[in-house]
């Protein structure tokens, strides 16, 4: 039963989201003291103990983390020692400002990857693949960080043509999506290639074309959805990947979403906030895998009825 | 005299007389009127609270001068004289009180007239134990001695201390002394929203704040210290360096704070920008935990410190920009500076000497390092390896991540500090590492000397200049030479990218004045 397998995978999301939660907690803890975190190297030791009490910080680590637990139950994700306002409502007003990144990131990586990949695996070995998927590997080997701040000398210092961070305007978007997606749709390429090509060999394709159907029908009708089962699988994976790459973008571009708060988070051990940016992204990580495999089962009959079994 | 008025006389009378009023109204609009533009700041970090006693660190005390002011102002030159701020003169009745007499006309950027009650509030109990009156604030430790301020009118304040205090002037005109806005504070209703904008006499207000993004000013024109010179200060959070040199550079920031020396050459290049800045009221030091088996011997901390050339390390690592002290102390200190106290000696020969007589025998010393939590933090520690190398010192870095990795105990190692002079004295300073309140016994117990407790006692009590000299001698004694807790390396430096047509000035403090009273804002 469909209600069956969607149970059986937020079950499994539930424990993973809970072995998170608990892997942040005690790494944090253990690798840094939150207090000297916050506050200045310079503070007087009599602040730093009642900065420590009045933020329960002075209970030994497993009190901490059973009220953790207990809080979190009651949807209380706890207060960022930062901002004083409740970590949830922090982490909250970033998230749409990070989705106006790896949104149109996402649309790019597709849009620029599949088609790109599609050209290759039709013209295998001529010029155009060789051209696209040198590209390809151009793109996947350069890191975001460095891509990011040679965009910025060229179009911001150079050419004065776009600004180098902020965030509010369009202008401003257009730098770091382009960084963030250049990655993930040169990985798309070569990987819809590769499921292409695979495809490409099968005998219902060479069956098709023996048969008189127009190449073009052969390749969106039947080629196509067969390859798209993998590209959906790693689709999956890059909205993940968006979200980790996220941390180095916003940080190149100044953009203030939930990878420059989870940086800014960590350095200064803002516990409750770090803990609720990690419940997102796995949540979203969760969610997004449940999609995937529910998009199997639409594509794929096969996987629909053996999920009815 | 008998002259007739015709018709010409008149018009020309009357042109004469429009242009003069032309004249007079362009030139008030020039003094006042003049359009003003937006003042654009790129920096490194967000200041965890606006309020000015709760914390002081290097973010919030850049926005602070726009804000708040304290009663004593400093001048911003290397004396750092006292000079009146928002009262204009004071008196020492005895050891233990002053009267302030207040300055008049100064209005809060809430509207209201500053008062003696404003000043009784702001350097009260309530406001200094902060936040649920947990006494958790960095003021605590400067003004907390303070037992009683008497309104004895409106304009005028009498400030007693439980003991002794020479150097409660220094205190006033100190991070932390600002006075707020007591009105303001009340409707508040909660330190939460009171410090999402509090409210001083400075001649900026705060207009928003958002976590890691930015801090936003306006100009608060009723400021008593005349018209401030911008539309609109925006403090930009821009932590990556590279962010904020590009953004500087494509004329998006008029200026950039953090800029360590390697970058100087870079912003030089672009013709409309330079670099500005230098030392600042701040040394960088390397403490020692003497519980170590090792570093417990004075001799090999002495030694630790005499293999260090400290000129050569300012001339490689700062552009020889940053002096090196005569011990643990700064010109400004004043009455409190021991000029002639011996410089800091550069001596491998006698280094040697020491580690064989505490008979050293290469045992490791870790060095704990943050990965350039200070400018050139891991490049000055490679040299100095270098440099204990050459004597026989075998000193190991071992990477840290942050403070609290740095001060988890045991630590039995080395590692780097850079401390600010709240107020210019060897109290103000030295002692707020090395008091028995201090970092060093307090907080990380790293060391421990009972007689430079007593000497620092007596000294904060002494109203005698020669006395106080005499004590202050024996208590850098200590702290160089008998019993190092730490090792001075060089006064720290604070440097900025700018644009040229920026016609500021940095002080000599990690604050940034971009007030009307800024010896190159100021200038017509």
């Amino acid at each position: 039963m469909m209600v069956r397998f969607v149970s059986i995978r937020m079950a499994r999301g539930i424990v993973t989201l809970l072995l998170m939660v608990t892997f942040a907690f005690v790494v944090l803890r253990v690798s840094g003291d939150p207090v000297r975190s916050m506050l200045s190297p310079e503070t007087p030791a009599e602040a730093i103990a009642a900065f420590r009490k009045s933020w329960g910080l002075d209970q030994p680590i497993w009190i901490q983390y059973i009220r953790y637990l207990q809080a979190i139950l009651h949807g209380d994700l706890g207060q960022s020692v930062r901002d004083g306002r409740a970590a949830v409502v922090v982490v909250a007003e970033r998230i749409p400002v990070t989705l106006q990144l790896t949104v149109p990131a996402l649309m790019l990586n597709i849009a620029i990857g599949i088609p790109a990949g599609l050209m290759a695996a039709l013209r295998k070995n001529s010029l155009t693949d060789r051209i696209l998927m040198t590209s390809a590997i151009a793109g996947f080997t350069i890191p975001p960080f460095v891509l990011g701040l040679v965009l910025v000398l060229l179009f911001s210092v150079e050419l004065s043509w776009l600004p180098s961070g902020g965030s509010g305007t369009v202008a401003q978007m257009i730098l770091p999506v382009i960084t963030l997606g250049i990655g993930g749709a040169a990985v798309l390429a070569r990987f819809t290639r590769n499921a292409m090509l695979g495809v490409l060999g099968e005998a219902y394709v060479r069956t098709g074309s023996a048969k008189g159907v127009p190449w073009r029908r052969v390749v969106i009708n039947h080629a196509f959805p067969n390859a798209a089962i993998p590209i959906l699988t790693i689709i999956g994976f890059m909205i993940g990947n968006l979200i980790a790459g996220t941390v180095l973008v916003e940080s190149v571009f100044s953009w203030p979403g939930l990878g420059s708060l989870l940086v800014a988070s960590v350095l200064s051990r803002d516990l409750a906030v770090v803990q609720c940016i990690l419940l997102f992204v796995a949540g979203a990580m969760v969610l997004s895998n449940v999609l995937v495999d529910l998009l199997y089962g639409l594509l794929d009959p096969r996987l629909r009825s053996g999920a009815d079994k | 005299m008998n002259k007739s008025f015709t018709r010409r006389s008149i018009l020309a009378a009357t042109a004469a007389a429009s242009v003069f009023l032309l004249a007079d109204q362009k030139m008030a609009w020039a003094m006042n009127e003049a359009p003003r533009k937006e003042l654009r700041i790129g920096m490194s970090g967000y200041p965890k609270t606006l309020d000015p006693v709760i914390a002081t660190d290097t973010a919030i005390r850049r926005i602070m001068p726009q804000v708040f002011e304290s009663l004593i102002a400093r001048t911003q030159d290397e004396k750092m004289s006292l000079t009146p701020g928002l009262a204009t003169d004071w008196e020492r009745i005895d050891p233990q009180t002053l009267r302030l007499h207040l300055r008049k006309g100064v209005k809060f950027q809430d509207g209201m007239e500053m008062t003696a009650e404003d000043v009784a509030f702001s350097l009260g109990q309530i406001h200094l134990l902060g936040p649920g009156g947990a006494g958790a604030t960095e003021a605590v430790g400067l003004l907390g001695h303070i037992d009683d301020i008497k309104v004895e009118d409106t304009h005028t304040v009498v400030i007693h201390t439980k003991t002794p205090d020479p150097l409660l002037e220094q205190r006033l005109a100190s991070w932390g002394s600002e006075i707020v806005s007591k009105h303001s504070f009340d409707a508040a209703g909660s330190w939460q929203k009171w410090t999402d904008a509090p409210v001083g006499t400075g001649p900026y207000r705060i207009v928003s704040k958002k976590l890691d993004v930015n801090v936003v000013l306006e100009p608060f024109d009723q400021y008593w210290g005349g018209r401030p010179n911008y539309s609109k200060v925006e403090y930009r959070i821009i932590p990556e360096l590279a962010s904020r040199v590009n953004a500087l550079k494509a004329g998006e920031l008029d200026l950039v704070t953090d800029i360590p020396p390697d970058q100087f050459a870079e912003i030089k290049s672009a013709p409309d920008l330079e670099v500005a800045g230098g030392p600042v009221q701040n040394i960088r030091s390397i403490v020692f935990d003497t519980n170590d088996t090792i570093l417990k011997d004075a001799r090999i901390r002495r030694a630790m410190s005499l293999a260090i050339d400290r000129k050569l390390l300012v001339e490689s690592l700062w552009d020889n920009v940053l002096p090196v002290p005569n011990a643990y102390q700064l010109p400004s200190y004043g009455d409190g500076y021991i000029k002639d106290y011996p410089e800091l000696a550069y001596d491998p020969a006698k280094a040697k000497e020491l580690l064989a007589d505490a008979g050293y025998k290469g045992e490791q010393i870790t060095y704990r390092l943050l990965n350039n939590y200070y400018p050139n933090q891991v490049s000055g520690a490679q040299v100095m390896i270098e440099m204990w190398r050459a004597i026989g010192l075998n000193v190991k870095i071992q990477m840290m991540e942050n403070w609290g990795q740095i001060e988890g105990k045991p630590i039995h190692a080395i590692y780097d500090s850079s401390n600010t002079a709240l107020f210019p004295d060897i109290l103000g300073h030295a002692w707020r590492e090395t008091g028995p309140l201090g970092a060093y016994p307090h907080l990380t117990g790293t060391w421990q000397n009972q007689e430079y407790f007593d000497l620092g006692a007596k000294l904060a009590t002494t109203m005698d200049v020669a006395a106080r000299q005499k004590l202050i001698r024996q208590m850098l004694d200590i702290i160089t030479e008998i019993d190092p807790p730490s090792m001075v390396l060089h006064v720290s430096g604070q440097f900025y990218g700018k644009r040229k047509d920026l016609h500021w000035v940095p002080g000599q403090t990690l604050g940034l004045d971009f007030g009307p009273g800024n010896p190159g804002l100021n200038k017509p």
